[in-house]
């Protein structure tokens, strides 16, 4: 592939004034075109003075915690809560033409028959719920 | 901060936000903080306004980690400098820029001042005919050019094929060339 010094100065324009630095497929015939053409020399020199005018444009760098502040930020937030068991049941039943009361009932019942089967069917020895909490405890002393 | 976790890829960093890991939460924040920082800050010029948009865009993905979905195989980056992009274009139009004009008049009769002066004369100036582009101009732009991403990842963030964002690339660019090339001359080489 040759390049013309208008195709040249599209490429420029499009990948910058880097010839190293443009896509594989073009590189060697832009490097190429510099070596067999002043104008094209003298383009890409333009274009590395414009390209440093254009890197003088003002910038601040963030603030160094930054990164640290989004963190804590996040942290104190709830993330959107899961939907709880009436709502979920509600959308289950949103859909179905029937009254409010009926749907009240419905929900009600299921919700009561979700719970009774989570139940224990023994209580939970205290020994048991202490050492948990205990085990609990330790953790969040070790951190 | 988790080593293991700043170890892993993007990826894997999200699928555990998605769990509700705080410290891939964090990993992912600090790799990434600068960058999207910086793609802000070239829209809307003012540090804390950048700031609270790169911030508000982390805590939406903290609160809605679905919203990225991995099966779109795209990659975090590009959908993430996608959202930072639209939050601060949105943020763009909701506030007024601030008269350019300012810092123009700092100078005082001190020797060095005429060299200050003309700095900020051409930076102001910059400002000026960069914001004067039409806005998918100066984000092919600031995509390519200042923060380095290639053509084919700018399309990607913008929604368009490569070759509208190699015309918006060399349409800014030839109109900032024309539009600075009077204006520089008015105004002296100054410290760089």
């Amino acid at each position: 592939m040759t390049m013309d010094a208008e195709q040249f100065r599209e490429c420029l324009l499009i990948h910058g004034a880097d010839v190293q630095r443009w896509p594989e497929e073009i590189r060697r015939a832009g490097i190429e075109a510099l070596d067999r053409s002043l104008e094209c020399r003298s383009m890409q020199e333009e274009c590395r003075q414009f390209e440093a005018i254009l890197r003088s444009r003002a910038f601040e760098a963030p603030s160094p915690d930054l990164a640290f502040r989004i963190v804590s930020a996040a942290w104190r937030r709830e993330r959107k809560a899961s939907p709880g068991v009436i709502e979920f049941l509600a959308a289950c039943f949103q859909d179905l033409r029937l009254p409010a009361p009926v749907l009240t009932a419905a929900a009600v019942l299921i919700l009561g028959v979700v719970i009774g089967l989570l139940l224990p069917t023994e209580p939970v020895p205290a020994d048991s719920e202490s050492a948990e909490v205990q085990t609990f405890l330790d953790a969040t002393e070790a951190l | 901060m988790d080593d293991r976790a700043s170890e892993l890829d993007d990826d894997s960093l999200l699928r555990r936000i998605q769990e509700g890991d705080h410290e891939a939460f964090a990993s992912l924040v600090h790799r990434h903080t600068k960058r999207f920082f910086s793609v802000a800050y070239r829209i809307v010029q003012h540090r804390d306004d950048a700031e609270d948009i790169v911030q508000g865009a982390f805590l939406k993905l903290w609160e809605r980690p679905d919203l990225w979905d991995q099966r779109k195989q795209t990659k975090f980056t590009t959908w993430f400098y996608a959202v930072v992009t639209n939050l601060g274009l949105d943020h763009r139009k909701r506030k007024r820029p601030l008269p350019l004009s300012d810092e123009i008049d700092l100078v005082d009769g001190r020797p060095g001042q005429d060299d200050l002066l003309h700095h900020k004369q051409r930076r102001a100036l910059l400002d000026g005919v960069m914001l004067d582009l039409p806005e998918r101009q100066q984000l092919a732009l600031n995509l390519c050019f200042y923060e380095g991403l290639s053509n084919q990842e700018a399309a990607d963030v913008m929604g368009i094929n490569l070759k509208a964002v190699q015309s918006l690339i060399m349409r800014a660019k030839t109109t900032l060339k024309e539009r600075l090339k009077d204006a520089l001359v008015k105004v002296p080489q100054g410290a760089e």
